[in-house]
């Protein structure tokens, strides 16, 4: 490794990037427009989502109406909660109404929630229905779904940092950080969308369906799991057993 | 050159001791001049928005080449470079370097991760495992799988 290490030795940042770093700094103490840009950016994301969503909505309702409430027709993404707290889980938006009707068994994050979640949910500290509003206020901008700001099985120190949402097809993703470049990442949708490709579908009762796992190229663990109303594609760039013990709710081993 | 210019503030200190370290670890795992550049930007923006508070000179070069490791993870899976061809595009090596670096940056990125932080910043496989966010067995054996690929190259010396 003697020649990598003289390679590397004269690796040195350019004079242009070294200025840019110093830079940073000068800007970094210029806030005073970014509020103002974003103001603007998240209510033309708003028109355009309430366009997105006149404008298709006779496409729209029947998929709404095979599962969902009439609240469901203002955006893909569920703002219901079930009796029990939707913050321990991720359901897609016909499963937050059905939730309290489905298989009480399982103690999988990816289904509806149990007694045990509920628990589990209340201990985290997790926000309650009612202050779901609030999340949305906070910007201005588009409303996030509580089972999305802070899901149950997160861990301390990750908060969200992005959420995309297909109103007219329910695809959504959601991103948590840990601040240090730790990412985890959920994405889902209901049957009618395509699974991605590539991603190996795990079965929450398989206890040692990770240990099949493997990173792909770039570093990211993901697996997808199915049911019959969507699927859902977790990943993360760190350990891998985070997003296991959320899908199966199982100790660390 | 970075080294000449006098350090104004405790930010320009700390891009003067690291600058380097941040770019050389993004250049070993994305084998682009560019997105390496932009990477080391991102890391130390990433700094300024959080200002953390280090223990020590090793604990700081540590939380900013984890902070740069994730980044280049981020990089590599986005859907843009999912659709094209990863554009090597790496300084013109000597040619007593040329073969160890072509069989070295022809391994893939969580090797070349991996090798860099142990081999190159000398990093111990449980901190490794800090950085990457990995468990140290999977540090292990991604180091011995990249091992036995470089044999021949690394029992010239470490």
């Amino acid at each position: 490794m003697k020649q990598y290490e003289n390679y590397m030795n004269r690796q040195t940042v350019s004079d242009s990037l070294h200025q840019r770093l110093l830079d940073l700094e000068q800007e970094e103490r210029r806030p005073a427009r970014r509020p103002q840009a974003r103001r603007w950016l998240y209510a033309a994301a708003l028109a355009a989502c309430l366009l997105l969503v006149v404008g298709v909505g006779r496409w729209v309702l029947p998929w709404l109406g095979m599962g969902g409430s009439a609240s469901d027709n203002s955006a893909a993404m569920s703002t219901e909660v079930t009796s029990a707290g939707a913050a321990a889980d991720t359901a897609l938006p016909e499963e937050a109404a059905e939730g309290a009707a489905s298989d009480t068994t399982e103690e999988s994050a990816f289904d509806a929630e149990t007694p045990e979640d509920t628990a589990g949910a209340a201990a985290e500290g997790t926000e309650t229905a009612s202050e779901e509003s609030a999340g949305a206020a906070e910007d201005g901008g588009v409303p996030v779904p509580e089972e999305i700001e802070r899901p149950a099985w997160l861990p301390e120190g990750y908060s969200l940092a992005s959420t995309e949402i297909d109103e007219t097809t329910g695809w959504y993703r959601a991103t948590w950080t840990d601040g240090a470049g730790g990412e985890l990442q959920l994405e889902g949708a209901p049957d009618t969308v395509a699974q991605p490709e590539g991603i190996p579908v795990l079965d929450p009762a398989d206890e040692g369906a990770l240990d099949a796992l493997s990173p792909d190229e770039d570093g990211w663990w993901r697996f997808l799991l199915v049911k019959e109303s969507g699927w859902r594609c977790f990943s993360t760039n760190g350990d891998p057993e985070i997003l296991w013990q959320a899908v199966t709710g199982l100790p660390e081993s | 050159m970075p080294e000449e210019r006098a350090a104004a503030s405790s930010f320009e200190a700390l891009v003067c001791r690291q600058e380097n370290h941040v770019y050389r670890a993004a250049l070993a795992i994305l084998r682009n001049v560019q997105d390496a550049e932009d990477q080391t930007q991102e890391t130390f923006l990433k700094y300024l928005e959080k200002r953390p508070v280090f223990e020590n000179e090793r604990h700081e070069t540590a939380w900013l080449l984890r902070v740069t490791v994730n980044g280049c993870r981020s990089r590599l899976r986005s859907p843009w470079h999912r659709r094209l061809p990863l554009e090597i595009d790496l300084p013109t090596p000597g040619p007593e370097e040329r073969e160890e670096l072509e069989e070295l940056f022809a391994l893939p990125a969580e090797d070349r991760e991996v090798l860099h932080l142990y081999y190159y910043e000398g990093y111990s496989t449980a901190e490794i495992a800090k950085i990457t966010g990995r468990r140290e067995g999977t540090v292990r054996s991604r180091l011995s799988r990249a091992r036995g690929k470089l044999k021949s190259l690394l029992e010239v010396g470490r």
